[in-house]
């Protein structure tokens, strides 16, 4: 949930202040890596694509307009830095394809434990159902899966989600009820030839 | 599998999306976040690039003059105990009246 104040000093930010800066990420990191981490299922994947995010953030805040709430901004960054993450991967997969040099599927293999901490062997489980799920994720067409990510995963509204894809609620509503379709599509079709 | 057990299999791979606890990056993100954009802000001079790659191109070309001189003298010096030793066996072969062809 996007919080209503966000005690964020915007000018101290335009100046280059430092601290302002390190209080933004402060306030902004778990969000930030949380969403990159929907998008790409891998820690070390989204804690990079989180730092991207927040190099963005620092090199665009003085054309910031403030047309959007500064979280909204951010998320919208955030979104788009995975996004290019992820072609980034498909480029890389489709070279090595090309070369004949791909080994297994790191990228997806590579999905972290989402629950730590919890049983080894429900980890396991998990940890090849979340594999499946990024599979299916990464198949979705990316206006979806931005939508789906950041209702599903990060558990934005739907007005939320709009603010941040600049779109209107219906669109991303219809975005959403698409994506959910396309992976049960997906999901069923894999879990059929198990 | 049975159309019911693939639609619990989808469900329960769906529900991950919300069981699953968030997950927060490592201690220190600020720190490691900081030391990024210090190193991106003091990047290897263009200059120190360029002579580097000025270095390793004259180092190349280097190699190859001598990988070519090498095999230049190599041949050469194969030809001439070629000649030696066709020399000797024909001045040989003259002194005992034996003929050099072979049949």
């Amino acid at each position: 949930m996007i919080p209503v104040e966000e005690h964020v000093d915007i000018e101290a930010l335009k100046r280059g202040d430092e601290l302002a800066f390190k209080s933004l990420v402060e306030m902004f990191q778990d969000r930030v890596f949380h969403t990159c981490f929907g998008f790409l299922g891998s820690r070390e994947e989204a804690e990079d694509a989180a730092q991207e995010t927040f190099i963005e953030v620092l090199s665009a805040i003085k054309s910031f307009r403030q047309e959007s709430s500064i979280s909204t901004w951010i998320y919208r960054i955030a979104a788009l830095t995975a996004l290019q993450a992820i072609r980034k991967k498909r480029r890389k997969r489709q070279v090595a394809l090309f070369f004949g040099t791909e080994g297994t599927d790191a990228a997806l293999a590579n999905a972290n434990d989402p629950d730590e901490g919890s049983h080894p062997l429900l980890r396991l489980e998990n940890k090849e159902r979340a594999d499946v799920l990024y599979k299916a994720m990464n198949r979705l067409p990316e206006s979806q899966r931005v939508a789906f990510t950041l209702h599903k995963i990060e558990g934005l509204e739907h007005k939320e989600v709009a603010a941040i894809m600049n779109l209107t609620v219906s669109s991303v509503e219809s975005l959403i009820h698409r994506g959910k379709g396309n992976l049960q599509q997906y999901l069923g079709n894999y879990y059929r030839k198990q | 599998m049975d159309e019911k057990q693939v639609e619990r299999e989808v469900q329960k791979t769906l529900d991950l999306l919300i069981s699953t606890p968030a997950i927060k990056p490592r201690p220190f993100f600020y720190t490691r976040l900081k030391t990024r954009l210090q190193a991106s802000a003091n990047p290897t001079p263009v200059v120190v690039r360029l002579f580097h790659r000025r270095i390793a191109l004259a180092v190349l070309g280097i190699v190859l003059l001598v990988a070519i001189n090498a095999f230049s003298l190599l041949r050469l010096t194969s030809r001439t105990m070629e000649t030696q030793e066709a020399q000797a066996i024909a001045s040989f072969a003259k002194e005992y009246s034996i003929s050099t062809y072979r049949y």
